[in-house]
């Protein structure tokens, strides 16, 4: 496969067919990322437009956007329905 | 998307408008729209927004600020319920606490009231005594000399005010000025960022940093500082600590630049639009821009040597830095992250490229500054420059203009009483290094662009 086509490929995927966005170890919660991160609410914040669905992702030590599902995905939706906004 | 217990996923991006109240540049457009269609309907109606829009006058005796109080303070009470009501409201639909809000955000105003009369000092230009970097110093000794009570915490949201204080300005910048000097506004930032960019990331991969890390270096100083950082820290999976150090370094770096950008163009006595342009090149972040925009712009008409108005430094400043690098965040998110899926080593773990993060990650809040400049130039369409400076100023802008002022001193005491030097991350090194190569290279840059090639534009912005 070629460099352009497998772009293509990547572009044309669906967005969200193997996120990572229910897994255990994926954290959003805003709170829980500012704190993790000092200075990010001085000059920015976990809860604009440019910071859209990251997250963190705590089996990794990673910021990531949780549009690729790893070999370490831990399905558990109710956990990150509770940490949306805790 | 539904679960499988049907609840929403919390981490897929919704849609539709309730999309846009998600995130706090929403709300900014709101409050901020909402003030101008209200002025703009004043206007109409033969009244204004000058009642709610109170600010301590010029004084060389207290006793003139306690006059000032004991007449206008139902003025600066309506003015306080009404941005404690906004920013509450706003908060609220992001899913923070009201009842932590209230005292705090009451602490934050009357703190900015407090350096709003200092501002107005018939001394303070003497003495440096700019509301700006007052607002930032203040902050700054109180958070790392004495600490801020976690109390304070919850009105501590720079971002949403510094975001509703830019949808303000949009108001002042007529709809015909964007047009005609954004694209230079434009080609000048591209050219600064992506040559920014090349250095910092070049720099840093040849010391043998990885190149998620170099990449979220890189635009932390060409594009726009923290947002930027973390915004490709997520498309190319960047390690946490990675972000934290970029972080720490973007806001040293900006801090600093708050003081020195001003210091230094009123030392080669730049006029205010080309400062503007300047620091729009060379600064990493809205707020800290805005800072230092605000104060070079305050010292027209009171130091000699510096040409132009107060309005030229700060539309200079958005143009560069707002329409000319913020606006392509989610060009360089998506970019970097399908660079790093297809040509790095290492994959991006949980990250991978989408197109739609264009739309997704672009900075709402200019839209927000656009459509406030598109309607007070329809709102003032039909006046003659003279009628314009006669009626629309007084009536319109300057109430708006001084709304707008507390929006942005609200958000700078917040910056620096949220920066606790000691809580960043240890830079090391080699990142340092980079990105300070970058920097040099960033200032020397955006001045000759801004004073030789494009010195006549900025100079002569909206005359």
């Amino acid at each position: 496969m070629t460099r352009l086509s497998r772009i293509a490929a990547f572009l044309a995927s669906p967005a969200t067919a193997d996120s990572c966005t229910s897994c255990h170890h994926f954290d959003r919660a805003p709170d829980r990322i500012e704190d993790a991160m000092p200075g990010l609410s001085a000059l920015a914040s976990a809860q604009a437009s440019t910071f859209d669905g990251n997250g963190l992702c705590r089996f990794h030590d990673r910021i990531i956007n949780g549009r690729g599902r790893c070999p370490a995905f831990v399905d558990q939706p109710s956990s990150n329905a509770a940490l949306r906004l805790a | 998307m539904t679960t499988p217990t049907g609840s929403v996923s919390p981490n897929e991006p919704s849609a539709g408008p309730t999309a846009w109240f998600a995130k706090e540049d929403g709300w900014a457009i709101l409050i901020g729209l909402a003030i101008v269609l209200t002025g703009s309907a004043l206007f109409w109606n033969g009244a204004n927004l000058r009642w709610l829009a109170a600010l301590p006058p010029k004084w060389s005796s207290p006793s003139q600020v306690a006059a000032d109080l004991v007449t206008h303070w139902p003025r600066y009470g309506a003015q306080y319920l009404f941005w404690l009501a906004a920013f509450a409201i706003a908060l609220r639909a992001l899913g923070r606490s009201i009842g932590t809000f209230v005292p705090a955000f009451s602490f934050l105003y009357l703190a900015a009231y407090a350096i709003f009369v200092l501002g107005q000092w018939e001394g303070a230009v003497r003495y440096n005594l700019e509301p700006p970097l007052v607002a930032l110093f203040v902050g700054l000794a109180v958070a790392n000399l004495i600490g801020v009570p976690r109390w304070l915490a919850p009105a501590l949201r720079g971002e949403l005010y510094i975001k509703t204080g830019i949808v303000l300005l949009g108001a002042t910048v007529p709809l015909s000025l964007i047009l005609l000097a954004g694209p230079i506004a434009i080609v000048q930032a591209s050219i600064v960022s992506i040559v920014t960019f090349a250095v910092i990331f070049g720099i840093a991969v040849r010391l043998g940093l990885d190149r998620p890390f170099a990449a979220t270096l890189g635009v932390g100083g060409a594009v726009c500082g923290v947002s930027a950082a973390i915004a490709v820290a997520g498309a190319v999976g960047a390690r946490k600590e990675q972000a934290s150090i970029t972080i720490s370094i973007v806001v040293l770096w900006a801090i600093a630049m708050i003081f020195a950008l001003p210091f230094v163009a009123r030392a080669l006595h730049l006029p205010t639009g080309v400062a503007g342009a300047w620091i729009g090149t060379s600064e990493f972040a809205d707020a800290a821009g805005i800072a230092a925009a605000q104060t070079y712009g305050g010292l027209a008409g009171k130091v000699d040597g510096i040409s132009g108005t107060a309005d030229q430094a700060l539309q200079a400043f958005t143009l560069v830095k707002v329409v000319g690098r913020d606006v392509w965040i989610g060009i360089w998110a998506v970019v970097l992250a399908i660079v790093a899926t297809t040509r790095w080593e290492e994959r991006p773990a949980g990250s991978a490229p989408d197109v739609r993060e264009i739309w997704r990650r672009f900075p709402k809040f200019v839209l927000g500054f656009f459509l406030a400049s598109a309607l007070v130039t329809a709102a003032t369409a039909h006046y003659d420059l003279a009628s314009y400076n006669r009626e629309a100023i007084p009536n319109l802008i300057a109430p708006i203009k001084d709304l707008r002022s507390w929006a942005f001193i609200l958000s700078f005491l917040s910056i620096g009483l949220t920066t606790r030097i000691g809580d960043l991350a240890a830079t090391g090194r080699k990142p340092l290094i980079a990105f300070t190569a970058g920097v040099a290279v960033n200032l020397a840059l955006g001045y000759v662009l801004s004073v030789h090639l494009f010195g006549a534009h900025w100079a002569g912005l909206g005359q």
